[in-house]
């Protein structure tokens, strides 16, 4: 099953030890070498933390279920610190070729639910595959010219 | 067919890595090589608010692309020290400044003079032709393969080449694939 950014911001994130609502979804961190969801971020209180995809026991319609409270964690890289800064937000964020070449913005992006892993990038209409991505950063999302040629169905 | 960008729509594009999607500079100033029909590189602005000149610039040889919309590398390290970078970039010659240059003909006519530099989009440099201001006031464009000397005073053209002169860059971008297709070169 996929579903895509958009439509998981703001869903509850459960312990599944304490059945305590941690918090909601409020960042995706990618891995973008793997193409892929690495952790996601929350607000608990005063403090925005991280849960790694690993300790992610489902992915369901209405909650997001991990598997215990301590598994919430601090942010503890320059690249988490600047995911939940706000300053590597994924939607809207300016999409470029490795050409040079501005293809327009990201408005969402498909993933698999079980794995974290990306399918799809939709950037102004149209679908890129995620073997495109080249690198995601505060200015651009870097994609590869050779697969705007091929786009994804 | 080859999409071509002129040197001044390279100035201010930021620079962009591919490995990180960070912008880490802004192009301040293209240097030409006219010789070797090719950039040998890019001076280079900070971004934000604390523009001014970058004591870095971008060899030739560290640009993964030229495109119209950002400058193209793979990592922040493609940005090179001045101590560290060609002189050829880090300390260009003035007198090398070919936008000005009367554009004059092998049998002494001065047709106009030169106002740009017409480069392949995503290339990495490599210049094929050259903006030019007719006497007339008009622009138009001449393939670099025209080009017989430079000197950053004149550039020499054929006699004939007044009537291989195109009006827009899609028509000198063709005539760069024509001509390259004769060499066997495209």
């Amino acid at each position: 099953m996929t579903t895509t950014l958009r439509s998981c911001y703001g869903r509850a994130l459960l312990s599944r030890e304490s059945a305590v609502h941690l918090g909601n979804l409020e960042h995706y961190i990618l891995d973008v070498a793997r193409g892929a969801i690495s952790a996601l971020a929350t607000t608990s209180g005063k403090q925005t933390l991280l849960v790694d995809w690993a300790d992610i026991i489902s992915f369901g319609p209405d909650a997001i279920v991990v598997g215990s409270d301590a598994d919430l964690r601090p942010a503890s890289s320059e690249r988490e610190h600047q995911t939940i800064s706000g300053a590597l937000a994924l939607i809207g964020k300016t999409v470029l070729s490795d050409r040079g070449n501005l293809l327009g913005t990201l408005e969402d992006a498909s993933f698999e639910e079980a794995s974290g892993f990306l399918t799809t990038l939709s950037v102004d209409g149209q679908h890129l595959p995620i073997s495109a991505l080249r690198g995601h950063g505060s200015y651009a999302l870097m994609v590869s010219q050779a697969a705007i040629s091929s786009p994804a169905r | 067919m080859s999409v071509l960008l002129t040197g001044t729509q390279v100035i201010g594009l930021p620079v962009v890595t591919l490995d990180g999607g960070e912008d880490v500079a802004d192009v301040r100033d293209v240097v030409y090589d006219p010789g070797a029909g090719s950039i040998v590189g890019l001076t280079l602005n900070k971004r934000g608010f604390l523009r001014g000149r970058l004591r870095a610039v971008l060899p030739a040889t560290n640009i993964h692309a030229i495109g119209p919309d950002a400058v193209i590398v793979l990592s922040e390290s493609a940005l090179t020290a001045l101590d560290d970078a060609p002189a050829a970039v880090a300390t260009p010659d003035e007198h090398r400044n070919i936008v000005g240059n009367d554009v004059t003909t092998e049998s002494g006519t001065v047709v106009g003079h030169v106002v740009d530099l017409a480069l392949i989009a995503g290339g990495k440099g490599e210049v094929v032709g050259y903006q030019i201001r007719s006497l007339t006031g008009q622009l138009r464009y001449l393939p670099f393969h025209l080009q017989i000397s430079i000197s950053g005073t004149a550039l020499i053209v054929p006699d004939k080449s007044v009537q291989d002169l195109r009006n827009d860059l899609v028509s000198l971008g063709a005539s760069v694939d024509e001509f390259r297709a004769k060499l066997g070169t495209e």
